[in-house]
This record gives structure tokens, sequence and C-alpha cells, in this order.
């Protein structure tokens, strides 16, 4: 009697043409904004990760005969300083390199902070509801009418400037988008039929959270992740350009723009160098961030 | 006479990442003044892409290719945008699927119906509102004037389609395409809905399509029909013809595969076209039937089939000859046994699983100012399952057979009354315990399998959260599973989104099966599903029941399934059991007047008979607030003033029927 159940197979063959692993490699390999992101962040994680064996130069190391060098295309400039140098005659593409390190360091760690954060808060006002959800929406609206860089500024201010300082503060203030999409998602999905058929094989809340929800929510999170990391590396450079980020000398793009904004008439290079860096970053981690949304979107699955 | 429509050659391409696609493929339909042309097919057999193809709407794009597409005077072809719009609306009417997106819900009805006939006709507002209000009355819909500033969320399903009917008769279209429209609304409306189309139709000499998938529809309301499968005409005659004498393999599985009244005896399996429809994406060599067809030789596989004419205005896309074609693979004649079916389950046993005056009531908010009010989706509701019973629960959307089975399966707890499984209280009893003896199957296969998961660790997902066995013993246990299924073991690895609707559901069904449950409850399980297909998945239920001596307890708004499969039958109205009854009292001999109602408005594909008046006048009353009395009253034919003043009880009518109505409570005996 099992007619129905033998004759399935052979038909089956001409449905399946792609696995979902090829159709996503086969999409990202037409994606440009995609491949040009991956390249240069995983070119300046590569600079920033081996930078003593890269840089040139000590970053710290002043030569003060060799002070406001010009790069290389530039009149006067030479190939041993090919960035040129600061007022203070340091290295500036070693400072460059090295500096990638603080702004992707605390890029990561407090996008990565503040997701851990938004997201534990947006899967339970999204799973729970009721009181949990009210209290949710009620903290975030108290984030969202905070000016997060007078706060930042303030703690920082008072704690005392250090990079694990920088990647809690900001880590801290960086959870509203996390959390609306994440409560959002679970919201939706927690009406869906497979939630119910989990709770029928007796799956417990948290069994259902973390093996039915979470993984479904992975897309969107990496996608939030790319934004609020190029938002983060953006306000450790205003911090530091303001003076309560990273302190001298360590180097860092937000600090080197800072200092060499009183030559900038002059000698303009001091900023733009470490301002094309910046926006370089920035730009490729949102186009890779665009880019994985793109070539996972459920709707273009098809 | 001329036809007002002529298509022929019809073909349309989609361009997709992977490749073209061509969804439809030389397809050619004719239609004239006053006449119905019945479109059928399955999913994806492309009948509405075709009908956008004749309307011009189809996504950008998309490659359309004809010899000839003619309406009226009009060459299709070769018509600017500016013409293909002044015809849209105007000459040519659209009906769509889903009453509840096909208005828009920011502007009013009025205005709304109004606009059309002022762009086409150029006439005033107050001509343009006088014909709204003429139409709406029309299409029965009372108080016509005050619906015109109503917005569409305002009106139920039913009354929406009827606006929309309404909508496009403004213009006086002279062909009406209407896309499964009856496919979103209940049974009861459904047939309302057809009367409507038909009579309009006739009085106004307009010309319709109509495209469904449901064979009923067609064979009540058209007079000509084309059967489309994978993209292809396979058949084409007058219904009458193709109903009665299919020619092609596929019409004749289609027509078998759905239960029919008398036919079969309850319980029996299903005819069923095996296997899947193919990928359109295939270069087709030959039929594209042969890999599904039980009549196939050896040329189907490579030689392409033509549209043959085999009397006049009858055509099938087949190389066997006509006798080959309709011959019977194996001849035997059908005994209808006089009912075993149901007859093994033991009534007097303890019942395995019972609701006991359970009741489920919401506290709704109506709208921001005004104070909650209950909601009473399930009121007092006590049902006993017993071992090997199918108990199936029916009835229109929102009469709460749903929050029933949810209630059942621990998923939501009642409000008042118990749930016990064996006599113990489930609501002591915990996940864990509960999923060992009541397992479900849901309606969507589509939404109840978590697309981040592969089939496997679908299936094997119970297993691990009990605990049982070692991994390796699990995936033995699973891969033995998916086989009694008729999930292929190579789609172990797979995710859902690469499976069909079908293998989805039988992957559903190894998800509860494989902790061996007592008690499965099933939430439409075919409904979501093609008709080929559920006759597959019901033959499976069938089967799995006898082999592993399993209960179900089916909720379902198909009568069709309910008298294939169920032994006992629950109809419910509005959150209350009206009548209790073995399956074969209720199709004989049904007591309550809602019961019958639910009966005579399902739709067989009979083609000779007409669409069924069903006379349950005003539409499904709003659950926040229930009409007093009998809540059946006011849809009720036979209603008197005791049912509008009291409640009727559930009482017994015999030995093992229960009905709720004073009507049947007060001359037991006269009821026939």
């Amino acid at each position: 009697m099992t007619t129905t159940a033998t004759n399935t197979p052979e038909m089956v063959g001409d449905i399946i043409d792609l696995t979902p692993k090829e159709r996503l490699i086969k999409k990202a390999k037409v994606h440009r904004g995609l491949q040009f992101g991956a390249t240069v962040v995983v070119i300046m994680t590569i600079l920033a990760i081996f930078a003593p064996l890269i840089a040139p130069h000590s970053p710290y190391e002043q030569d003060l005969a060799n002070r406001l060098v010009p790069p290389v295309w530039a009149d006067g400039g030479s190939w041993t300083y090919i960035f040129g140098t600061d007022q203070l005659g340091r290295d500036y593409l070693s400072r460059l390199i090295y500096g990638a390190r603080v702004s992707m360091g605390v890029g990561f760690g407090a996008a990565a902070l503040g997701c851990a954060i938004g997201v534990t808060i947006g899967l339970s006002a999204g799973y729970l509801g009721g009181f949990a959800d009210r209290s949710a929406s009620f903290l975030l609206t108290c984030q969202l009418a905070l000016p997060s860089l007078l706060l930042a500024m303030a703690l920082v201010f008072f704690v005392g400037s250090s990079i694990p300082t920088l990647i809690v503060v900001l880590g801290c203030l960086h959870w509203s988008y996390y959390m609306v999409v994440v409560r959002t998602m679970t919201r939706q999905i927690r009406a869906l039929e497979y939630v119910s058929a989990a709770q029928t094989i007796g799956s417990t809340d948290r069994q259902i959270l973390f093996y039915e929800i979470l993984p479904n929510l992975f897309n969107q999170i990496i996608v939030v992740f790319s934004l609020e990391m190029a938002v983060v590396i953006i306000h450790e450079a205003s911090l530091s350009f303001l003076g309560v980020g990273v302190q001298p000398p360590t180097a860092s793009w937000g600090l080197m723009i800072a200092e060499g904004k009183e030559a900038m008439y002059f000698k303009p290079y001091l900023v733009v160098i470490p301002g094309t860096a910046l926006f370089l970053l920035v730009l490729a981690v949102n186009l890779l961030g665009d880019g994985i949304r793109d070539i996972t979107a459920p709707e273009s699955r098809n | 006479m001329k036809p007002l429509l002529e298509v022929k050659d019809l073909s349309v391409t989609l361009k997709l990442a992977e490749g073209d696609l061509t969804a439809v493929s030389g397809i050619s339909l004719s239609v004239a003044k006053g006449e119905t042309l019945g479109i059928v097919g399955e999913s994806g057999s492309g009948k509405s892409i075709s009908s956008l193809a004749v309307m011009d709407l189809l996504p950008k794009g998309t490659i359309r290719k004809a010899t000839t597409m003619r309406f009226g005077e009009t060459d299709l072809l070769s018509a600017t945008p500016s013409q293909m719009a002044s015809l849209r609306g105007n000459k040519i009417a659209m009906i769509f699927q889903e009453p509840m997106t096909s208005l828009n819900p920011v502007y009013t009805i009025g205005r709304q119906m109004t606009e059309l006939m002022t762009l086409h006709k150029g006439v005033s507002k107050k001509v343009a509102t006088d014909r709204a209000v003429e139409l709406l009355e029309k299409v029965g819909i009372t108080a016509a004037r005050s619906r015109l500033s109503q917005y569409p969320h305002q009106l139920s399903g039913g009354l929406r389609q009827r606006v929309m009917i309404a909508m496009m008769l403004m213009c006086e279209p002279e062909l009406i395409i209407a896309d499964e429209p009856t496919t979103a609304l209940d049974v009861t409306i459904q047939a309302q809905i057809l009367n409507l189309l038909r009579e309009l139709q006739q009085e106004m000499n307009m010309a319709m399509i109509i495209i469904t998938h449901d064979l009923g529809v067609v064979a009540r309301v058209s007079d000509k029909v084309s059967v489309m499968y994978a993209g292809q005409i396979v058949e084409t005659g007058s219904v009458e013809e193709v109903f009665r004498h299919p020619v092609h393999p596929y019409t004749q599985g289609l027509l078998e595969s759905i239960p029919v009244s008398g036919e079969i005896n309850p319980g029996e399996e299903l005819g069923s076209i095996p296997g899947l429809v193919p990928s359109l994406k295939t270069n087709f060599k030959g039929c594209r039937f042969a890999n599904r067809c039980s009549k196939v030789i050896e040329i189907c596989h490579n030689t392409l089939v033509d549209l043959n004419e085999i009397s006049s205005g009858r055509l099938t896309r087949c190389l066997l000859s006509e006798a080959e074609a309709r011959a019977k693979l194996k001849e035997e004649p059908k005994v209808l046994s006089d009912h075993v079916y149901g007859s093994r389950v033991d009534m007097t046993s303890a019942p395995v699983m019972s609701a006991d005056n359970a009741q489920c009531v919401f506290q709704i908010k109506p709208n921001m100012f005004a104070p909650k009010k209950p909601l009473r989706a399930v009121d007092n509701i006590s049902i006993d399952l017993r071992k090997g019973e199918v108990v199936a629960v029916v009835g229109e959307s929102g009469c709460g057979k749903s929050t029933l089975a949810r209630m059942l399966l621990g998923l939501q707890s009642p409000t008042s009354g118990t749930i016990s499984l064996d006599g113990e209280d489930v609501s002591e009893m915990s996940n864990v315990e509960k999923s060992k003896r009541v397992q479900s199957i849901f309606q969507d296969p589509y939404s109840s399998l978590n697309p981040r998961r592969t089939i496997g660790e679908i299936i094997r997902r119970p297993l691990q959260l009990h605990g049982s066995g070692t991994t390796e013993e699990q995936k033995e246990q699973v891969e033995a599973i998916m086989e009694r299924v008729g999930i292929p073991r190579r789609l172990y690895h797979n995710y859902p989104n690469q499976l069909s609707g079908g293998q989805r559901q039988r992957v559903a069904i190894a998800r509860a099966l494989v902790l061996k449950p007592e008690i499965v409850i099933c939430d439409e399980p075919t409904s979501a599903l093609d008709v080929s297909v559920q006759a597959q998945i019901l033959n499976l239920l069938l089967e799995l029941r006898s082999e592993l001596r399993l209960t179900y307890l089916l909720i379902t708004h198909d009568m069709a399934v309910v008298e294939h499969i169920a032994t006992r039958v629950v109809v419910m109205y509005l959150g209350r059991v009206v009548e209790i009854a073995d399956a074969r009292d209720i199709f004989q001999n049904p007591q309550h007047p809602y019961t019958k109602a639910l009966l005579s408005s399902v739709l067989t594909p009979e083609p000779d008979a007409d669409v069924p008046d069903t006379q349950l006048g005003t539409s499904y009353p709003n659950p926040i607030d229930p009409p007093s009395g009998c809540t059946f009253h006011p849809r009720c034919p036979l209603a008197t003033q005791v049912c509008k003043e009291r409640a009727p009880v559930l009482s017994k009518f015999n030995p093992t029927t229960e009905v709720a109505c004073h009507l049947v409570e007060a001359a037991p005996m006269a009821a026939e």
C-alpha cells in the first residue's frame, strides 16, 4: 500500500537545481559592491593584525629633523616616508596602519557588544511580549532621546580614556537598531507554525529561541552589524578628534585628523589621508553589509 | 459566431536570475459573448500568467509571443499602452482572488467604484454614484447608499468580493476574467458569489473566463473548459464532455483525486497522480506529463505532443488514441460497502483525549476608546476522542476550530474547563510528556518547517529533545520514517525551500510521527496543497492510521475530505458545537440547519448540476458581537421567535447524534 511513497523519488531531480550555498556563491560573483567591500575590509583587517610586520617605521618614533615631509607624490616627498611625516616627524603610513587597529578594534568590539545587548533585549521583547515588550520599548525611547555623542564624551571623561572604556561606552550606546530589527522579526517568526510545531514536539522557550528563532535572524543581524560598525568607527574618530577618545601618542585615524587640523591649510594631506582611509573603511563595511543582505534575502532567493 | 476574445499560440517567458522560464507555451483560447470558459490547473500550471498576458499586465522583462490575440476589433498584440489602459476595467474586467488586498484600504468604496466610471466614460459624479448604488443592490448588498462611504476594512470578505464584482461591472465590461474568485471565501459564501456571477453574466450577456484549481467550481459554472498542465493546455472541450469522458490521463487523474460522495467508500484509497509537476526550466523533449502518467508508453518520453482535435471543439494533447487513453488500467467494479469504516472503534472505551467544558475567551478592544470586550473563541466545548477515531471538526473561518486545536495541543490554555489525556489533566503535564502522546500537523507546509534547518534536522529534532537513543540510532529512525512517508533519503541534507508543498507536508507528517504518538491533530492538513497532491497526503494519512493505530482530530473546512476520512464529525458555529454525529449520519441525515447548509454548498465536480442555492442570508456574524439566543438565527431559514430569545443546548437526538437546535429538540421524531 505504499504506491504514493515509492513513486515520488525519480521526479525530484529537476526541482533541485542549485543548493543554497551554490546559489549564494553565484550571486556573490556578480555583486560588485559586495566584492569591493569584502576586499577592502579584508585588506584593512590584515593590515591591522600584522601592523608590526607591515609598518615601515615605528608609529611613535619622533624624528624632528624630518618634520612635515610631504608624501611621495608631492614635491619634496621621498619613498622613505610614503605618506610623509606629521608635525613630530613620525611616519604617517605607519601611524595609519597602527591606527587601523584602533578603528577596526573599537568598531568591531563596540558593534559586537551593542549586538549582544540589542539582540538579547529584542529577542525577549519580541518573544515574551506584554510587560517585557513595553519595558524594552521604554528603554529604547530613552536611548533614542539621549544625545549619544555628548553622553559618550561625558562618560569617557569621567571614567578615563582607554580603548576598553571606549568599546564599552560606544557598545552600550549602539544597540537600538539591533533591538528594533530583532524584536520585529521575532514577533513575526513567533506567529509562524514552525514555532508552534516546536512547542508540540516538546521544546522549551529557551530551545525555541536559540534553535528555531535565532538562526533565522542571522542575515538581519549581520546587516545591522555592518551598518553599526561603520557608525561606531565614525563615532570613535569623532571622540578622538574631540580629544576624549584615544589618547596620544596612540595612533588613531580620528586623532590623526585632530592633530593635523592645525596645519590643514598648509599641509592638507595630514587630514586627507586619514580621512580617506576612514571613508574607505566605512564605505566598504556598508557595501559589505548591503551585499550580504542582497545575496541572502529570501525574496531574491528564486 | 466570431468569438469575442481569441488567443492563438500564446507563449510567455519569464527572465529569471537562473535562466529563462517558459511559464506558458503555445496556448490557444477563445471565448464568445455569453459564454464561460473555465481554465483549471494546479499551481504553477500557468493559468494566471495567461490571463495577465491577455491584459498586458505581465511583470517587466517578460516576453509575450502569440500569433493572434484579438479582443473584439482590437488587436491586443499591437495595442499601445494607452489603448490597453482604456480596455482594462472598461471592456475587460478582472476579479482577483484576494478580496482583502484587491481593494485600496485608504479610499472609500464609493470613491473606488465611481472613479473607474468617471475615468473611462467621462460621466458626472452623480451618474456614477447612482450606478454604483444600483450595482451594489444588484450584487445583493443591503443599504447600498450608506455603504459607499465605508472603507474596505469595515466589510467582511464575502461583502468585499461582492463590492469587487460590482466595481467591475460599473463600465459594463464585455469580458470578465475571474482569477480564483472564491478561493479565499468560505464554502457557503462561495456558492452565493458563483451564483451571482452567473446570473449577472447571463443578464448582461458577458463573456467570462474563470480561472481556478477547483474542479467543482468549473464544472458548475462554465460551458467550456481548458485543463492546463505545466504551461500547456492538455485538454479542451465542453464541460459535459471533459468531466464525463475525460481523455487525457491527467484530467482523468485529477477527477479521480477528488473524493466524491457516493462513489468511493470512506477510508478507501483515493486515485492520485504520483510524483510532481516538472520544473518549467526543463527543456522538454517529450510529453510533459510522461513522468507521472499511468499509461505512459515508450514514445511519450521523446516525442513532442500537439493538441489534436478528436471531435468538434474537443482537443487533447496525448499520443494515445482516444480509446487507448480512456481504457481503464484495471477494471474493477466498485462495491459500495455499508459502513465498515470506523466501526472498529470501540465507542464504549474510555476516551484517550477529552475536552471538558473547555472555554477560551480573548479580551479584545474593538477600538482605542472602547472598553475591552470578551471574544468567545471557544465556548464550552466537550469532545471525547476514542482510540482509532478520526474526528473531524468543521465550520467556517472564525468559528474557533483552530483555537480548539491549539487548546488540545496545549499551545493555548483554556480560560476555563479542562483538557485531559487518558483522564490526566494536560495543564499539569510537561511539554515533553504531552508531546509523546499528542502531535500535530499544521496547515501551511511553507511555514511549519524552519527554513534554516535541513530536513534531517527537522525530523530528528523531536528525538533529540526527548533524548531517545544515540545519534546513530536517531538517524536510523529518521531514515526509516522518511522512507515510510515517501521522502527520498537523499533529501536528508536539503533545506525545506528546495522541496515542493506536498513533500514538505510529508516532512511535517514524519516529524509528527517520529515520536510514535497516539493522537495526531491535523489542522487543515491539505488545504494548502494541489488536488492531486492532496489525494497523496490523504492516502498516506489513512495508511498510517491503520498501520500505527493512530487517532486523528482533523480540523477542516472541506466537507469532501471529511466524508472521505472521518468517522465522527463535530460541526462548530461561532465557538459552539451545533452538531456531533457519526460521519455517515451527518452526510445522510443531517439535523442542524447549519449542517444542512454546509453540506449543500459543497461543489462536487458534476457538470450538469447547478450551483446550489444556499439560503444562509447574511454573512458570518462578528464574534465580538454574537447574536442573541441561538447564534445562528439571523442566517437560519427556519428561525422562530424562540431561537432569538433562548440559546439551545446540545442534547442527544439519538444514541450517536447530539444537536443544538430548538427545532430539532421540539420534534425529534418529525425531523427526517
